[in-house]
């Protein structure tokens, strides 16, 4: 089992049936949680934040370093908001997605860093993103470019922290489909996976068995981007 | 020093792990053993045995060793059937065993490229195959370890790149035909590694000569983001993630473990002050 008592974890978008999972493992684990959203199962605080407003934020990671006294690791699981064709997709509704997936994990990433900064050396941020970062999918135009835009900026991030260094790394998961997550156009053979084996993934970055990697994307996917 | 962690995630896991008589082969036979797999490792290093049993046992583990020529077909069946015989299984494989020889284009023959072939893809085909034919039954994962050079173009590596690419390749088809049967296969890529401070290795010395193997170490700590080396303890340690159920949905994929030096532009930087 992996050991992460003495740490203090913030899984943003804890909603989430992969926020769920992690918030979970994370605890079994020994970390203390910190949760945006309503009180997951097994988290030790909950803090509301609007997800597009960078103060928030800042707010946010305050109360999780005050009440808990660290922030060492950082999870941003991104649900799929839309999975509409180009026909579809008004500017508005391309615009909204960007919102709603893009702008909650820049947010929660850049300002999670900062954060992580000021509370001790070292750090994971782990992104869970829809593995559409990395694969077009028939009927999922704004879908696939928010996600990859998350993954680019994580690695980007990557390599500003290790430039920093601040000891922070930064890495992703791309799941395919999984249980309970908003479905994207995956094709039809691929398997769903459980948010635990997401979660199983996450909580391997998570620990001190991955400190020499950073700007990785794992993917969760059984075998979906192989090809 | 022989640091590991001893945790259970390998509990009841039945592992071969080919060069487990060197470098990066002994430090995934010991991680593998210190999460309480039952590990065999091959090779055909008597001495580097001796050495990786010494370690183990200063760690207070156990791994057996078969000989094994990994070009060699008749002995991958043997080292599979013996494994299967004492343990009654074989759940995961690492295809370690690799050899590189760097050459400019103009200086390398055809037979450095045969050389780099036979033992870094037919060697580790040969491993994927025979694992499949035990491995079938009841599904298991195969890691090859494979290496940058598989995933980028470098100076004096054609035919180490060609070879290394065909490693994750062959993991990518793996993962794809093992699906049906529950048989996973991921490839690692490894940065730079070390293992006794930043010292040159023996290879590095024998290849640049002492300032020049110097030189490249500092040239790879810069080029790293991370700014340090890998040790094998961090391969080693994705190796076993990847042989564990926790990785039980985690297949066909190309793992980076490199300090960050796959994630963007940053050791082309490097490469400009080198010049």
């Amino acid at each position: 089992m992996s050991d992460l008592s003495n740490k203090v974890a913030f899984v943003a978008n804890a909603d989430s049936a992969i926020g769920r999972a992690c918030v979970s493992s994370l605890a079994s684990a020994g970390a203390k949680v910190c949760v945006a959203g309503a009180a997951a199962q097994g988290a030790d605080l909950a803090v509301d934040v609007n997800s597009g407003d960078s103060d928030a934020w800042d707010s946010a990671f305050n109360i999780c370093i005050e009440t808990l006294g660290s922030l060492d690791v950082l999870v941003i699981p991104t649900s799929a908001t839309s999975a509409t064709s180009i026909e579809e997709t008004s500017f508005q509704d391309f615009v909204s997605s960007h919102r709603s997936m893009a702008v909650p994990a820049f947010l929660a990433q850049n300002r999670g860093i900062l954060a992580m900064r000021t509370s001790g050396p070292g750090g994971a941020v782990v992104h869970v993103i829809p593995a559409a970062a990395r694969s077009g999918l028939d009927g999922a135009v704004a879908a696939c470019a928010a996600s990859a835009g998350i993954l680019f900026s994580s690695k980007s991030a990557a390599l500003e922290c290790a430039k920093a260094k601040d000891g922070i790394v930064v890495n992703a998961v791309l799941v395919g489909p999984v249980a309970g997550e908003p479905p994207l156009p995956y094709p039809e053979h691929v398997t769903a996976v459980p948010p635990q084996a997401v979660a199983d993934a996450v909580l391997f970055y998570a620990t001190d068995g991955a400190v020499y990697m950073s700007g990785m994307d794992l993917p969760v996917d059984g075998g979906f981007l192989a090809g | 020093m022989t640091h590991v962690k001893k945790t259970d995630q390998l509990s009841g896991k039945v592992i071969l792990i080919t060069g487990g008589t060197s470098g990066l082969g002994r430090w995934t036979t010991l991680v593998t053993a210190a999460q309480g797999a039952t590990v065999v490792y091959s090779g055909r290093n008597a001495e580097g045995a001796a050495e990786t049993d010494r370690r183990l046992e200063a760690a207070g583990l156990k791994a057996e060793c078969l000989p094994h020529d990994v070009t060699n077909e008749e002995d991958w069946r043997r080292v599979v059937d013996t494994v299967v015989e004492r343990h009654g299984q074989l759940d995961g494989l690492v295809n370690n065993s690799g050899v590189s020889r760097l050459k400019s284009m103009d200086q390398m023959s055809l037979d450095d490229l045969e050389f780099l072939l036979s033992v870094n893809v037919d060697g580790m085909f040969l491993g994927t195959q025979h694992a499949f034919r035990v491995m079938k039954a009841r599904g298991g994962s195969i890691v090859n370890i494979s290496a940058l050079n598989a995933l980028r173009g470098s100076p004096n590596s054609t035919g180490y790149g060609m070879a290394k690419a065909g490693t994750t390749h062959l993991a990518r088809a793996a993962a794809k035909e093992g699906q049906r049967y529950g048989i996973r296969a991921n490839a690692v890529h490894p940065g730079v590694l070390f293992e006794d401070g930043d010292k040159a290795s023996p290879g590095a010395i024998a290849l640049f000569g002492e300032e020049g193997a110097q030189k490249f170490v500092q040239f790879n700590i810069d080029t790293t983001p991370l700014g340090r080396l890998g040790h094998p303890r961090d391969i080693g340690t994705a190796v076993a993630f990847l042989l564990s159920d926790a990785a039980r949905h985690v297949s066909g994929a190309a793992v980076c473990v490199d300090g960050g030096r796959m994630a963007g532009e940053y050791m082309h930087h490097g490469i400009k002050s080198q010049k």
